[in-house]
């Protein structure tokens, strides 16, 4: 699966860690890091973390 | 399946917490009445809350759905009852604005009309620190960032208690109606002489395809930026200071050590939040949730509160402990609808501590802790009033 995110987008508000943690963190300056080749099976939880993003700043393609 | 609880009725007293943590332990979503008496579940349980905060099978747009579900019927609140992709595409026009470099930019603001407030309350006296503080000071902020006219501002504690903590639905439509139909005219008249303001900016945003804003969003949109930016903040710094004043020994620690200010206000914002009702969702497709069905059409709200003293996931959820040192509430709810202005928020009551505590070394309730009154209020946890005695010097 491949994940964008697009950082103009994002505010750094951290929904998305709430919802998938494994795969989405925010560094002390609020910005988001997201690792690198999530397991297959976290997809479904990839997913709801986009949905989860206020802004939509995270695309999900190939989960 | 019981009979629904009249939550407005509970919340005019202060034994209202620890009946949602019975209420919590024993079902976790329950049948409430609001007050245009509409039956809705209302989740309680904090995992629950998680779980449906998230689910796209419940959806903000009450005005498609269910109708009956909205807060004013026929004017539907942008962000609050929109879903993405609107609700965010919406969003994304007034995001940087509350964002964290936008807000702490505001701070020498916030703290210059937190002064002066504060200054106007003299060396000593009584007062209503609702009235004389935790109601101008977002209030002001909030005016300023919008660009709404110092002038106007007369009919907006009325409007916002009205709406927020209706006494009835007649009064509730008219004071919607009125702030609707205010927003529009300073719109109109925004457009006519346009501000450098968050408005002004509004109304010259364009979308990816040319589009702007009409004169109905925009004056949507003033609106609930204007309540949900004050009337949330002036009941959690009044909450927050009642909370810190019956419990002595938290307002020492943090009179001892005024940097726990930010954790003392995180601890506030999870003990009596003032935004304890979340707007209706709609079910989508019937969901099975908490034991129960959620049939396709029913209404849905979550009662943040309860799922802030769910004893599941917080130990001792009735104490007061501002050592908490968590953030991990969920006061500002969660996904897609995260509070807008939780910086905002913060900031401000943050600050108001600070300045409150180190302006006044005595700071007391002016009438016994039983005395004060809790607003009959379904959607804001909130005092009618507040009242503090104040010095300068130590007693």
């Amino acid at each position: 699966m491949r994940i964008t995110v697009d950082h103009d987008l994002c505010d750094g508000l951290g929904q998305c860690a709430l919802v998938a943690p494994e795969v989405f963190e925010l560094d002390d300056d609020e910005r988001l890091m997201v690792a690198p080749d999530p397991a297959p099976g976290l997809a479904p939880r990839v997913a709801a973390a986009a949905r989860a993003c206020p802004v939509r700043a995270i695309t999900v393609e190939g989960a | 399946m019981s009979e629904a609880i009249d939550l407005a009725g509970l919340a005019a007293s202060a034994g209202l917490e620890r009946e949602l943590q019975r209420l919590t332990t024993s079902r976790g979503i329950i049948r409430t009445r609001q007050l245009n008496q509409q039956e809705t579940w209302t989740v309680l349980g904090a995992a629950l809350t998680r779980e449906l905060l998230s689910d796209p099978r419940l959806s903000n747009d009450v005005h498609t759905h269910a109708p009956h579900g909205a807060l004013v019927e026929g004017m539907p609140v942008m962000l609050l009852e929109q879903d993405d992709p609107e609700h965010s595409r919406y969003r994304r026009l007034v995001t940087a604005a509350f964002a964290s470099k936008a807000v702490r930019q505001l701070e020498p603001r916030i703290v210059q009309i937190t002064r002066e407030l504060l200054d106007a309350l003299g060396d000593s006296g009584t007062a209503d620190f609702i009235e004389a503080f935790t109601y101008p000071m977002p209030l002001e902020v909030i005016c300023d960032l919008l660009g709404v006219p110092a002038e106007d501002r007369d009919p907006f504690r009325r409007w916002a208690m009205d709406i927020s903590a209706a006494p009835s639905l007649e009064a509730m439509q008219k004071a919607a109606a009125e702030l609707f139909a205010y927003c529009a005219t300073l719109i109109a008249a925004k457009r006519e002489h346009p501000t450098e303001d968050l408005l002004g900016e509004m109304i010259a945003a364009r979308f990816e395809d040319g589009t702007g804003l009409s004169d109905e969003e925009l004056s949507s949109f003033t609106a609930v930026l204007l309540i949900a930016g004050h009337d949330t903040v002036t009941n959690l710094l009044a909450n927050a200071l009642h909370d810190l004043l019956t419990h002595p020994a938290q307002l020492a620690a943090l009179r001892r050590d005024p940097s726990l200010a930010g954790q003392a206000v995180e601890e506030a914002l999870r003990f009596r939040g003032s935004a304890m009702t979340t707007v209706n969702r709609v079910a989508l497709e019937d969901i099975e949730a908490g034991g129960v069905v959620i049939r396709k059409g029913e209404l849905v709200r979550f009662l943040l509160n309860a799922a802030n003293r769910d004893e599941d996931v917080r130990e001792d959820p009735h104490t007061f402990d501002i050592g908490r040192a968590t953030a991990q509430h969920m006061a500002f709810g969660m996904g897609p609808h995260f509070c807008l202005g939780q910086r905002l928020a913060r900031q401000e009551a943050t600050i108001a501590l600070t300045e409150i505590l180190d302006r006044f070394p005595t700071l007391e309730l002016a009438v016994p802790p039983e005395e004060v009154r809790w607003l009959a209020s379904d959607a804001i946890r909130g005092l009618e009033e507040l009242p503090l005695r104040y010095a300068r010097g130590t007693a």
